[in-house]
């Protein structure tokens, strides 16, 4: 058998570009993440949740139909329920835009909110995987070693907390939306609801980058995981006890926390407030029962203060940075 | 493989271990190891995942065997802290209290120790000047401490209590070699002193001037115990090998050849080395100077390979 | 002294600084003075702009309207008269004048403004000003709406709900389930097990240690708190100390004990608290039946509600002394106590610790 060179050889192969390198720590960022069991199941629910929401869109759809199970299903029931089931149907006939956007803008802006909270703790897991475990190992010294710089490290970094919001909110959202409005009876279903989709879209991607930048931030914050996951859930817990005492009293407090913040900018966003009042004032039944929603819930729903929220924001963003811009730093 | 040595004379066993077994789940981390541990300088040797640091946990109390028995000075170290104050261990890794100054730490522990309040700080002083540690580093945290100052802090928390057991973890990692020379001085002293001290490590060279007694550990089993002359001479087709720098190895290598001493030989002409491999050792050393003179080569010098630990350690893991 | 000495780091000490005075700083923002207070919630008359939109809107069905100039001087005279009147509401110790004087006030605003504004309209204008301005008399002052929301109230929620009930335990339970596992992870618990201690005193001492600084710690902290109080003229806090650090000291004990056999559970100790925290204290505890004795947090309630302002406050239930205190002090040994068994009995092994 001929003898092969096992000597030292340079290799001359293609090198990959700068975002394949990137990517790659994306990739061994999410693989890290999901690595966790409760994370999967978290992601596995999100995405059970929006098979939930799609069937709840169908089943709205199908009130359209006169001979559809839905329609046939309620005929069974009350005589009450049975009225009010045809005056629903005979009225989302007749104001199919207003029908249409209004339940799904609703609908999507409560969903949103939901799955905000559910990556709010995701987030929350991936933390200390993020920055933190490279600050203890000294892998940033390994990285700084490598073809990219630290801005495609931290690039790389931001896209793994990006990509794992948008598996859990994102992801599910959108395909909530899609596969709602296929299984809707009409194809005007997906124009009526250009809105929602709009305003998913909208507060989504937004929200994905404000939530992973505060990640990176508490991330590079210390090297002991546990210090820097606490730290988040801290913030979280505790800025929600203190916003309910800080609207009552100094209401710009309740800023300090992210998630009221962030609720300031989805009421923004999605508007619910007009959407509640053109379906008191419009939907049969419907509307008498959304007349008693209290006053001061309604003044909260429609003045949402976004000001306040965004300027909040924009000063816990450029702090995160100047945290990342300090800590992560080659020894 | 296992010797008995208990007739020399001074040489007690203080630790005896009798088909002792260590699971983690399903891997084992000692298999039915049995061995006796004399006083002296011991050796553990072996390398990484052998089950040296498993087998100090169970001496130091750490860990309980998963069945089988191990005693140190005839009694179980599982929780047992009259024993414990007769041994003392310094652990392998870089482990130390990061927000702690080391006075602080040694004193701490001394007092846990037993030794009293007034005693204890001299004596921590002391051992931190033993362990050659400067004084000019005792107001730091031990956080900001180097691999070295670490480990000689480690070595003189387990020296405190002036115990009659010294168990050491890889003691020299991250030493210099002047600090590794310290520490093999004050070690042999310890020795003199009648401490009994068991040293692991997989760097065979450092154990090799120090220890008497080696116990030779693979895959979690105990594949040779007692001194190194004794192991030698058990293990089957064992040879002597010797290196010679002359300047004509190939004439020597003929020579000794026709003598019928050699069991085999290689030439290093480009060193001028002959490498040989003796079939009686006995015979070859009452007889090899007149067999050198007789060959007419000019012997530059004469290494023995075969006596090294490294050679040892070799010829029974294989 | 391991423990002592090893939080008294200049390294730690923003976050302590941080820990110790957010809470205060946040009290002393949300809860005002009675000054304060009562100037924010004074009686007023309203906006004068606003007096000024009813009037045009009053005028435009009848195709009248008023210059810019004139506009201007009817605001100018209605906030003076107004400022006037909630001027003369102020009481020198900020008690609520008598309603009677109020009304009658009222009237004499509006009659002075439409004096005043009478000569500056022409017929047409006033009359239909005076139209405008006949409900006006029987007004009732604006008074900014809180509901229950009283002055105090934010002083008690961050006091109970987020220190007492959400911060103290998550601290104590936090410090002592750390107490081997810190030492487990940093691989530096060798050093301790092979000293001549039985692990059980070990363990015992370290918690008593830990116990103690955390008393110490949490006493500054609430000694701030109560100290804002009095900044912001908190009344009765004489009688509610010394109930509240009685309950303090029991609460960081049982905590701590808690924390510390939870720590001996598991390595994921406050995941384990939470769910504890969820499962009994929030679930069990609010459940009226005799299981509930083994919410802790019950016990405290029982016990600080037997101060007045307290139970006024949380309408929390009425139950002795005798069963939260023997509840919040039979905790500790009993927890100690299993915490020991599995320290003595179980092995703790850094490798295991480390894994994922």
């Amino acid at each position: 058998m001929p003898l092969h060179d096992a000597s030292y050889k340079h290799w001359d192969g293609v090198h990959l570009g700068l975002w394949h390198r990137r990517l790659a720590i994306t990739r061994n960022g999410l693989t890290g993440c999901l690595q966790n069991k409760l994370t999967r199941h978290l992601v596995v629910t999100c995405w059970i949740t929006a098979l939930i929401v799609s069937g709840l869109l169908f089943i709205i759809g199908q009130l359209l139909v006169a001979d559809s199970v839905v329609v046939k299903w309620v005929s069974n029931l009350s005589p009450q329920l049975q009225v009010f089931v045809q005056l629903l149907t005979s009225w989302l006939e007749k104001h199919p835009e207003i029908s249409v956007r209004t339940t799904q803008n609703i609908l999507f802006y409560y969903y949103s909110v939901y799955l905000m909270r559910v990556s709010i703790f995701a987030l929350g897991m991936a933390i200390p995987l993020l920055i933190t475990s490279d600050l203890a190992s000294k892998a940033i010294i390994i990285y700084s070693s490598k073809a990219v710089s630290r801005g495609d490290y931290l690039l790389g970094k931001f896209c793994t907390a990006f990509g794992l919001v948008a598996l859990t909110w994102f992801g599910p959202i959108c395909a909530a939306w899609l596969v709602g409005n296929l299984l809707s009876p009409d194809w005007h279903f997906f124009w009526h609801s250009r809105a929602a989709l709009g305003h998913i879209l909208l507060f989504g991607i937004s929200c994905m980058t404000i939530l992973s930048s505060l990640a990176m931030g508490i991330s590079a914050l210390s090297k002991q995981p546990k210090s820097t996951a606490a730290f988040w859930f801290i913030w979280w817990i505790l800025g929600g006890v203190l916003t309910e005492i800080a609207l009552k009293s100094k209401p710009w407090l309740a800023h300090l926390s992210f998630n009221y913040d962030l609720e300031q900018l989805a009421l923004a966003t999605f508007n619910i407030g007009s959407d509640i009042k053109t379906a008191q004032e419009n939907i049969p039944i419907l509307g008498d029962m959304l007349m008693r929603i209290s006053k001061a819930t309604m003044d909260a729903l429609n003045n949402p203060s976004t000001s306040g929220a965004l300027l909040s924001l924009v000063v816990m963003i450029n702090i995160a940075a100047w945290t990342v811009n300090r800590r992560v730093k080659p020894e | 493989m296992d010797r008995k040595s208990e007739g020399e004379a001074g040489m007690k066993t203080i630790i005896e271990a009798t088909e002792l077994n260590r699971w983690y789940g399903i891997v084992m981390g000692l298999n039915n190891v049995s061995f006796k541990i004399e006083s002296g300088l011991t050796g553990l040797v072996g390398p990484n995942g052998a089950g040296k640091s498993t087998l100090i946990q169970i001496i130091t109390g750490q860990l309980k065997p998963s069945s089988g028995k191990l005693t140190v000075f005839g009694e179980s170290p599982w929780n047992n802290p009259a024993l414990t104050r007769r041994v003392g261990y310094c652990p392998e890794g870089e482990a130390v209290p990061q927000d702690l100054r080391p006075l602080d730490w040694l004193k701490g522990l001394g007092l846990i120790s037993g030794i009293s309040p007034s005693e204890v700080v001299p004596r921590a002083e002391a051992m931190l000047d033993k362990v050659g540690l400067r004084r000019e580093h005792w107001p730091k945290r031990m956080g900001e401490y180097s691999k070295g100052m670490k480990q000689r802090i480690k070595l003189a928390q387990g020296l405190l209590h002036q115990p009659e057991l010294i168990v050491l973890d890889e003691p020299m990692n991250g030493l210099d070699p002047m600090g590794r020379q310290e520490v093999a001085n004050m070690l042999k002293q310890l020795v003199h002193d009648g401490v009994s001290i068991i040293i692991s490590s997989h760097i065979l060279a450092e154990l090799e001037s120090l220890c008497s007694s080696i116990l030779v550990l693979n895959w979690g089993r105990v594949l040779a115990s007692g001194n190194q002359k004794e192991i030698r001479g058990d293990i089957k087709n064992w040879s002597e090998e010797l290196s010679i720098r002359c300047n004509a190895p190939e004439v020597l290598a003929r020579h000794l050849f026709d003598a019928g001493m050699l069991q085999g030989f290689d030439l290093d002409p480009e060193e001028s080395i002959l490498h040989i491999r003796v079939k009686n050792a006995e015979l070859f050393y009452a007889s090899w100077l007149g067999l050198l003179l007789g060959s007419g080569v000019i012997v530059y010098s004469i290494q023995s390979e075969s006596r090294s630990l490294r050679n040892i350690f070799d010829k029974v893991t294989t | 002294m391991f423990t002592w000495k090893s939080q008294l780091t200049l390294k730690k000490l923003p976050i302590s600084l941080l820990s110790i005075l957010g809470l205060p700083v946040l009290m002393i923002l949300t809860t005002q003075s009675p000054e304060s207070w009562a100037l924010s919630h004074r009686p007023k008359m309203g906006s004068a702009s606003g007096y000024m939109n009813g009037i045009s809107k009053r005028l435009k069905p009848a195709g009248l309207s008023l210059e810019p100039e004139l506009r201007a001087q009817i605001i100018a005279i209605a906030f003076e008269e107004y400022q006037a009147t909630e001027k003369s509401w102020q009481t020198p110790d900020g008690r609520e004048m008598d309603p009677a004087i109020m009304e009658a006030s009222i009237q004499a605003t509006h009659a002075r403004i439409r004096d005043r504004v009478k000569p500056l309209l022409d017929e047409k204008v006033f009359a239909e000003f005076v139209e405008f301005q006949k409900p006006k008399f029987n007004q009732q002052p604006i008074t900014l709406e809180n509901g229950l929301w009283t002055r105090t109230s934010p002083f008690y929620r961050l006091l109970v709900d987020l220190y007492l009930f959400l911060v103290l335990p998550m601290s104590c339970v936090r410090t002592c389930g750390a107490v081997i596992r810190d030492e487990l992870e940093n691989d530096t618990l060798g050093f301790l097990t092979t000293r001549p201690i039985r692990r059980a005193t070990q363990l015992v001492v370290k918690f008593l240690a830990h116990t103690t600084w955390l008393q110490i710690w949490m006493l500054l902290q609430v000694g701030l708190l109560f100290l804002v109080g009095y900044i912001r003229h908190i009344p009765d806090l004489q009688q509610l100390i010394p109930v509240f650090l009685g309950v303090q000291v029991l609460a960081v004990c049982s905590w701590c004990a808690l924390g510390l056999f939870l720590g001996m559970v598991s390595k994921k100790y406050m995941p384990l608290a939470l769910l504890y925290g969820g499962l009994i204290e929030m679930g069990i505890g609010s459940i009226p039946t005799n299981i509930n004795t083994l919410s802790m947090m019950r016990q405290m309630k029982a016990l600080l509600g037997h101060n007045v302002e307290l139970e006024n406050f949380f309408n929390w239930p009425d139950i002795s002394t005798g069963v939260p205190v023997l509840v919040l002090i039979l905790a500790v040994p009993l927890f100690v106590t299993l915490a020991a068994f599995l320290f003595t009995f179980r092995e703790y092994h850094h490798a295991n610790e480390v894994q994922r």
